[in-house]
């Protein structure tokens, strides 16, 4: 790999990471799911970083108080960790999201997307 | 946290990789909150359990091998970064983890995935990549793929299907790509499930007719479900689906194996090394089938004039099928050349009309010419059957067949004509060729000329049947036919079993054996051979003579009325007769003794009249 395409990468992965907090808790945010499940669904939306990164995200964003979790028992294999949103969690992505789309709109205008 | 080596037997290096794995984890979150790492462990603890359950779904095995291991932590990712997403470490904590345990999983490569190649690519690249998957020659693939009749539309298609190096390595994926992707992979799936009904149809019906064929049961079964499938009963289309059913059969092994194996298989969208295998196992037998239009010929509908081999194969099966609108077939002859050594030409003959239209194909059922040109070293039977014909009364196409057999072929032709049905779609056939011959279970008017060479005709039921040969030998047995020639030059004829209203053998310099003849009108002659025959019936007239050689008849009756004339110039003559036939005898020599216990036979107006005639030769006639 030359020194372009590895700092592409790193660049894209800087990019991914600011939103995927905000992924992260839209995905959690209309059901319960655990946590092969959220990288599964974010490997659908092309957002997947190494995988084992989403865990201690998960973690932080417990630690801040926006995401809560349960344990349920599974008949086929380990308990599992559910993760739901809190109601701080909730809107704080309300928010962000808002912003996001602001992102959004502002970076259309400045490279000319659709 | 659950110990995963009491759930699953890892093996040691399996373990090793994990438990380095976790160790790493706690050694860079040292500076971290206790329970936050506590937390992660345990989550990516239960990752790997669910990842190691989903990995082994098909195999129904336990084992977790290194491989596996390594490909699950690759994915995870480096535990340095992983444990850094947790945020600022606590204070205190800016010293740098050195003694980390190394573990190679960073280099181990993920799984090799077949994707389009970036280093040897001609055009997209598709060639190359199959060559880095099986490690093969590029350059092989290539010309697979070139010379496969279909490979270039395959290539097309597996262009789009597999991914290209440069996306999978970087793990992105462009969306363009990604549509016509997911498009084709559905139309390829819909493509599979129109194929596998005809193919279920196929192998019912092809059951079917294996069962027919062991009962003999012909119409019934085939007509109607052949007829009604594929508006056909040609053996070809069968044989086609046969194939299809085949290379199907091959796609699900493949697509089990892939299950079983490396949880794959088509059926489970997004493995693609499942479709290229799948589509290059068609690839396979679609060239198959497409080498096989070449050999395998069916011309049903068309008007053939020349038909050529192409290569050396096996079969060439010519259905000759008239519509139910009583349109001729073929307002054509045809003509067949190259046939080789192996070679069959199967011809059947189907009329299916019926009903409203079957006056109009009897009008217009049309005679055909057939002509078979063979190649030096050509073997060929011909098989006129008429198996395909369920009603009885149809005016079929008269087929003539030249065959033009060259010399150093030896040609073998059979006329299997189907005891049950009266018909005989060959009415005329007329061979020539230089090498031995064989013609049997004839029901044909047939002309057979031979140079320098043996005949033997066997099963014969024909109205006019003629053999002429310049030297070489003729073996006949069985013949039933109105008229029946045989004329050598220089061979001697061995004939059993004739019955004809004319039958006339003759040969200039062979001799002549015959047992167990009837006939009209007998006409037998030698010039320079012997002629001995035995148990001859003859109706009106015989002629049996021999310039040289001597002769001999046994008669097994004679009718009243008829005349017999016997003689030699130079030969002897030895004639048995019923006593009860009472002829009257004529015998003259010239030269030679007679004895004759005939003399005092009481003969009438309306008994056979016997004639022996020799110059030198002496003269005997005795009862039986």
């Amino acid at each position: 790999m030359n020194d372009n395409e590895s700092l592409v990468k790193n660049k894209t992965k800087e990019l991914r990471k600011g939103v995927l907090e905000l992924a992260v808790l839209k995905i959690i945010s209309d059901r319960e799911r655990y946590g092969y499940d959220i990288i599964e669904v974010l490997k659908d939306g092309s957002l997947a970083t190494s995988e084992g990164t989403i865990y201690p995200l998960l973690t932080r964003l417990k630690n801040e108080g926006l995401i809560i979790y349960k344990w349920e028992e599974s008949d086929k294999g380990p308990p599992r960790k559910y993760y739901t949103i809190s109601e701080k969690g909730r809107e704080l992505m309300d928010e962000l999201l808002e912003e996001w789309r602001k992102i959004d709109s502002g970076l259309r205008k400045i490279i000319g997307g659709r | 946290m659950r110990n995963l080596t009491d759930y699953y037997s890892f093996t040691n290096e399996a373990r090793k990789a994990l438990e380095n794995f976790y160790e790493n984890i706690k050694r860079e979150g040292k500076n971290y909150p206790a329970d936050d790492i506590a937390e992660l462990l345990e989550s990516l603890n239960e990752h790997v359990e669910i990842t190691i359950k989903e990995k082994l779904k098909y195999s129904g095995s336990q084992r977790v091998d290194a491989q596996m291991m390594l490909e699950i932590l690759y994915s995870l990712g480096d535990p340095a970064e992983i444990v850094s997403e947790l945020g600022a470490p606590s204070e205190g904590r800016t010293e740098n983890v050195t003694e980390r345990i190394t573990i190679k999983y960073k280099y181990i490569p993920v799984q090799k995935t077949l994707c389009r190649s970036s280093r040897d690519r001609w055009l997209f690249g598709v060639c190359g990549g199959f060559a880095e998957y099986f490690g093969v020659s590029s350059l092989l693939m290539r010309i697979l793929f070139l010379f496969s009749g279909v490979g270039v539309l395959f290539y097309i298609l597996l262009a789009l299907l597999i991914p290209d190096e440069a996306q999978v390595k970087t793990g992105g994926k462009s969306a363009g790509v990604d549509l016509i992707v997911s498009a084709v992979r559905g139309l390829f799936l819909l493509f599979m499930c129109i194929i596998y009904i005809p193919v279920l149809f196929s192998f019912a019906v092809t059951a079917l007719l294996s069962f027919n064929t062991l009962i003999g049961a012909d119409a019934f079964f085939k007509a109607p479900f052949t007829t009604f499938i594929f508006g056909t009963t040609s053996s070809f289309l069968l044989g086609f689906f046969g194939l299809i059913l085949s290379v199907s059969v091959l796609a699900l092994l493949l697509n089990f194996i892939m299950q079983a194996h490396f949880s794959g298989g088509f059926l489970k969208i997004g493995s693609r090394n499942v479709y290229a295998f799948a589509a290059v196992a068609s690839l396979i037998g679609i060239s198959m089938v497409f080498g096989q239009f070449n050999r395998y010929t069916r011309y049903a509908g068309e008007s053939i004039e020349h038909f050529e081999f192409k290569a050396p194969g096996p079969f060439v099966n010519m259905v000759f099928n008239e519509k139910d609108t009583g349109a001729p077939v073929f307002d054509k002859n045809i003509e067949i050349v190259g046939a080789e050594d192996g070679d069959t030409i199967q011809v059947d003959v189907v009329k299916t009309a019926y009903g409203p239209n079957e006056d109009a194909a009897r009008e217009h059922s049309k005679d055909m010419d057939i002509s078979i040109d063979m190649l030096p070293g050509g073997k060929m039977s011909f098989v006129v059957s008429s198996k395909d014909a369920s009603r009885s009364y149809y005016t079929f196409p008269k087929l003539r067949m030249k065959v033009r057999v060259p010399s150093g072929i030896a040609c073998r032709v059979e006329a299997d004509n189907i005891e049950k049905d009266w018909h005989s779609h060959l009415r005329w056939l007329n061979i020539r060729g230089e090498n031995d011959m064989s013609v049997s279970k004839l029901k044909a008017t047939a002309e057979i000329e031979v140079k320098n060479t043996n005949v033997s005709v066997e099963d014969i039921d024909a109205g006019k049947f003629s053999l002429t040969g310049a030297s070489g030998n003729v073996d006949a047995s069985n013949v039933k036919s109105s008229e029946f020639a045989v004329e050598v030059t220089n061979g001697n004829i061995d004939a059993e079993k004739i019955e004809s209203k004319n039958l006339t053998i003759k040969s200039t310099t062979g001799n002549i054996k015959t047992s167990v003849i009837t006939a009209d009108f007998l006409k037998c002659e030698s010039k320079v051979g012997n002629v001995s025959l035995y148990k001859v019936s003859v109706n009106n007239e015989s002629v049996v003579a021999s310039n040289v050689g001597n002769v001999k008849v046994n008669f097994s009756a004679l009718k009243n009325k008829s005349t017999h004339d016997i003689s030699s110039d130079v030969g002897n003559v030895s004639l048995s007769m019923p006593e009860s036939a009472a002829p009257k005898v004529i015998a003259q020599s010239s030269l030679g003794n007679m004895s004759n216990s005939f003399d005092d036979a009481k003969f009438t107006e309306d008994s056979p009249v016997v004639t022996v005639k020799t110059k030198v030769g002496n003269i005997r006639i005795k009862k039986d």
